[in-house]
């Protein structure tokens, strides 16, 4: 009897474990309590080897202090690949343009957060009070971001941008005074845009399979409002939601099969991506009907490791698309795949996007960040040209960009990537809607997919 | 008669009838009785819920889904009713021999040489964990359990560090890819490909415990240890050669789930605690409780997924309480 107590202990001590591997690759909730659990647990055993830290050497001759950013992402534990990515992409902007600016210096220290808000909290009072960071740049995860803007929000000497980490709400009904989405986006500014291409490219009758959380609810709302409301139809009941780290989707897909629609939405993250390819292809449904994938579903670094025939034709939508016929894109993949001998994902353009405007912004205040506030104002004012395309900042601190229907193409070294078969210029977080109209409506949930059929 | 009898003993002399427990024939043709007809009438639900094919399918989904947690779940419990170790590394074993799977196929291309390979590592990856790591903390049970859970986190880093964290499926041969028509029903060839290996793969195990001379030592160990070692058996090299099957099986898992389920740091844990769910529900120890215990598991999480999608781990772990309530050894678990 007390063996049976003990294993009963452990599988639920196992349960945890793995409720906390769930490999959502990137972004994700704030609100929900279960992902807050879901980070903590992996880590506390994972993130023991301490990040790796970083410095850029020599001092400034200009400034008396060198301008340090501390930048935090995940670099053990599930997410370790796309975090991995994130510092790459930051790093190799560095390598590649002078710190030197405007007679400062810039340095920068990279830590890991193993995905877990409670170390990450610990790590930026670290960078904060005792490396001296004025400038933030972290994570992938909504949940940790959520969390260091809570502890930065009242700082009035640090600058905090979240390149990645997309819950809506953070620079929609939440925003935070010092927060800034410089090379990031809103979850549910692509899908906005797949909506519309979808119901003027003659699909109808739409089902979709979106992971039950935060990221998933916000995603699939962004398209199911704007393709129901300009005439399409998604009904509720083909609505599928499989929690986060579901194992073996064959279940789902059987469903949808079922629905017979025109074409499915399918937002999936990290293992989840590849099993529902998988289990699309095997039910040979792949030639019947058409995928229309959320941006992180079909990111490169998601499908890298797919069977190319699974993925190839795949359909989405995205503010980064890797296969991009235009200079300010190409320079940069070129100049990661030479690096690393990868081909980048969104995660890489956006930490060097970030770079990018921490240089721009350093150039325009000509060196003296001393004014938090000013240097916010300036950054949000400049117009640079990013490896996403041109890029502007909205009111809230988040980008306008063009946003690109992608799909993914067999390049001729054997390799995937996304390519760009449509654009939607100067596309906002509110899109198609007005700022004040579209926040009169609550973010999307489960519960409010913002159904024009209701 | 036999009851008659009991009553009309004074009860201090004996416990009191536990209804339960009895194996007086009454109960039991209620236990067995009310299981069928609740299994009938869920059956039944299930089927107004959706069409026959819709059934089918689903029906498979579950069983091939356990079909691969029965190769890892039927290692674990062979391990935990011999040596008494509750090996939490297995999860590990089976990421580890799924990457190895990888690398080989990715080497020859010859998925069923890869299935080899890993297997056999894992075996002697098995080989070391026992000798080295456990023998010495032999009979312990809390250091065993860390130990294991320790060595599964060390296996995932690595892992980590030498294939990277990008989810990665395992190749598969061409012959088992896309779908089989049978009929107007269309199903993957390599979820049937699977079960048709645990079928196989159990039906080997089941005629190795009951009829060879391996089968009746192992059998033998778990009843009485100490008698089989006073018989002049070598116990410590059959504890050792299980817990190298175990591992075998865990690391031929690998592969076929991996080719299945995509591999990923965190997978580890993930199928473990399926198969813990798998071993705690069909009775820890006992080969036809994960025989039957993979069925249930897989039945269910499908149907799960199927019926009540977002409460599907609800509905997993739900029943495996109420069996725990139940029947606190499982259902085919031993006193």
């Amino acid at each position: 009897m007390r063996r049976i107590r003990f294993v009963i202990l452990i599988s639920i001590m196992a349960m945890v474990a793995a409720a906390c591997s769930a490999p959502d690759a990137g972004d994700d909730t704030t609100t929900t309590a279960a992902a807050t659990a879901t980070t903590s647990g992996s880590v506390d055993a994972t993130t023991t080897t301490a990040g790796a830290a970083e410095t850029t050497e020599a001092m400034a001759e200009g400034c008396d202090e060198p301008i340090r950013v501390g930048v935090l992402q995940p670099l053990t534990g599930g997410l370790a690949a796309s975090g991995t990515d994130a510092k790459d992409g930051f790093e190799l902007y560095w390598a590649n343009h002078s710190t030197e600016i405007a007679g400062c210096t810039v340095e920068f220290r990279v830590e890991d957060t193993g995905g877990n808000p409670d170390t990450a909290l610990q790590k930026v009072d670290e960078l904060v009070q005792n490396y001296g960071a004025q400038i933030i740049v972290g994570e992938l995860l909504a949940n940790v971001t959520f969390a260091l803007a809570d502890r930065l929000k009242d700082n009035e000497d640090v600058i905090f941008m979240s390149p990645i980490g997309s819950a809506d709400d953070m620079t929609q009904r939440n925003p935070f005074p010092n927060f800034i989405r410089a090379g990031g986006w809103t979850s549910s500014q692509t899908s906005h845009v797949l909506g519309q291409w979808a119901f003027d490219n003659g699909y109808t009758d739409v089902a979709s399979m979106c992971t039950d959380y935060a990221f998933g609810w916000e995603m699939c709302g962004g398209f199911t409002q704007v393709f129901t409301e300009a005439g399409g139809t998604v009904a509720a009941s083909e609505q599928l939601w499989n929690p986060l780290g579901s194992t073996d989707l064959g279940t789902y897909v059987t469903q949808l099969s079922g629905f017979d629609p025109d074409a499915v939405f399918v937002l999936q993250v990290g293992a989840s991506v590849s099993d529902f390819f998988q289990n699309w292809s095997d039910f040979g449904l792949k030639e019947q009907i058409p995928i229309l994938a959320g941006e992180v579903t079909a990111d490169v670094s998601n499908i890298r490791n797919v069977p190319v025939d699974q993925v190839e034709g795949l359909i989405s939508s995205g503010h980064w698309a890797e296969g991009r016929d235009a200079p300010e894109t190409q320079e940069f993949v070129e100049l990661f795949d030479a690096a690393t001998g990868r081909l980048p994902s969104y995660y890489a353009a956006a930490t060097w996007t970030a770079a990018q405007y921490i240089d721009e912004t350093i150039q325009a205040m000509n060196g003296d960040l001393s004014d938090k506030a000013a240097a916010l104002e300036t950054m949000k004012g400049l117009e640079l040209l990013t490896p996403f395309g041109p890029s502007v900042l909205d009111d809230y601190g988040n980008p306008i960009y063009d946003i690109y229907i992608r799909q993914v193409v067999v390049r001729d070294d054997g390799r995937v990537w996304n390519v760009v078969i449509d654009t939607y210029n100067d596309i906002d977080q509110f899109w198609p809607k007005s700022a004040d109209e579209y926040l009169q409506q609550p973010v999307y949930s489960r519960e409010f997919q913002g159904n024009a059929g209701g | 008669m036999t009851d008659g009898l009991k009553s009309a003993v004074p009860p201090t002399s004996e416990p009191a009838f536990d209804a339960s427990r009895s194996d007086a024939p009454t109960s039991r043709w209620l236990w067995w009785g009310g299981s069928i007809v609740a299994l009938a009438l869920l059956v039944w639900w299930i089927l107004t819920q959706m069409t026959g094919t819709a059934f089918l399918a689903q029906a498979l989904n579950g069983l091939s889904f356990g079909a691969v947690l029965f190769f890892l779940a039927s290692g674990f419990t062979l391990i935990f009713g011999l040596m008494r170790i509750t090996n939490l590394a297995h999860g590990g074993f089976y990421l580890v021999g799924g990457y190895i799977g990888i690398s080989v196929v990715r080497a020859t291309g010859n998925f069923f040489f890869a299935m080899l390979v890993s297997a056999v590592s894992i075996m002697l990856l098995g080989l070391v964990t026992e000798r080295v790591l456990l023998r010495p903390i032999r009979g312990l049970e809390k250091p065993e359990v860390l130990l294991t859970i320790g060595l599964t986190f060390v296996l995932g880093d690595l892992s980590l560090a030498i294939w990277g964290g990008d989810p990665t499926p395992i190749p598969k041969p061409d012959f088992l890819n896309g779908a089989l028509n049978i009929g107007g029903f269309i199903y993957p060839r390599y979820r049937l490909f699977v079960i048709a290996c645990a079928v196989v793969v159990g039906a080997i195990l089941f005629w190795v415990e009951k009829k060879t001379r391996w089968g009746a030592m192992v059998r033998a160990g778990v009843d009485d240890r100490e008698t089989v070692a006073a018989l002049g058996i070598n116990i410590k090299a059959v504890f050792t050669g299980a817990f190298m099957f175990g591992a075998f099986l865990a690391g031929f898992a690998g592969v076929i789930g991996g080719a299945f389920l995509t591999l990923l740091p965190g997978q580890d844990f993930e199928v473990l605690l399926f198969a813990l769910a798998v071993v705690i529900i069909g009775g820890l120890g006992s080969l036809k409780g994960a025989a039957l215990g993979v069925v249930i598991v897989g039945l269910i999480d499908s149907f799960g997924k199927a019926l009540i999608p977002e409460l599907s781990f609800f509905t997993l772990f739900a029943p495996m309480a109420i069996i725990l309530v139940l029947r606190p050894r499982g259902l085919l678990g031993r006193k």
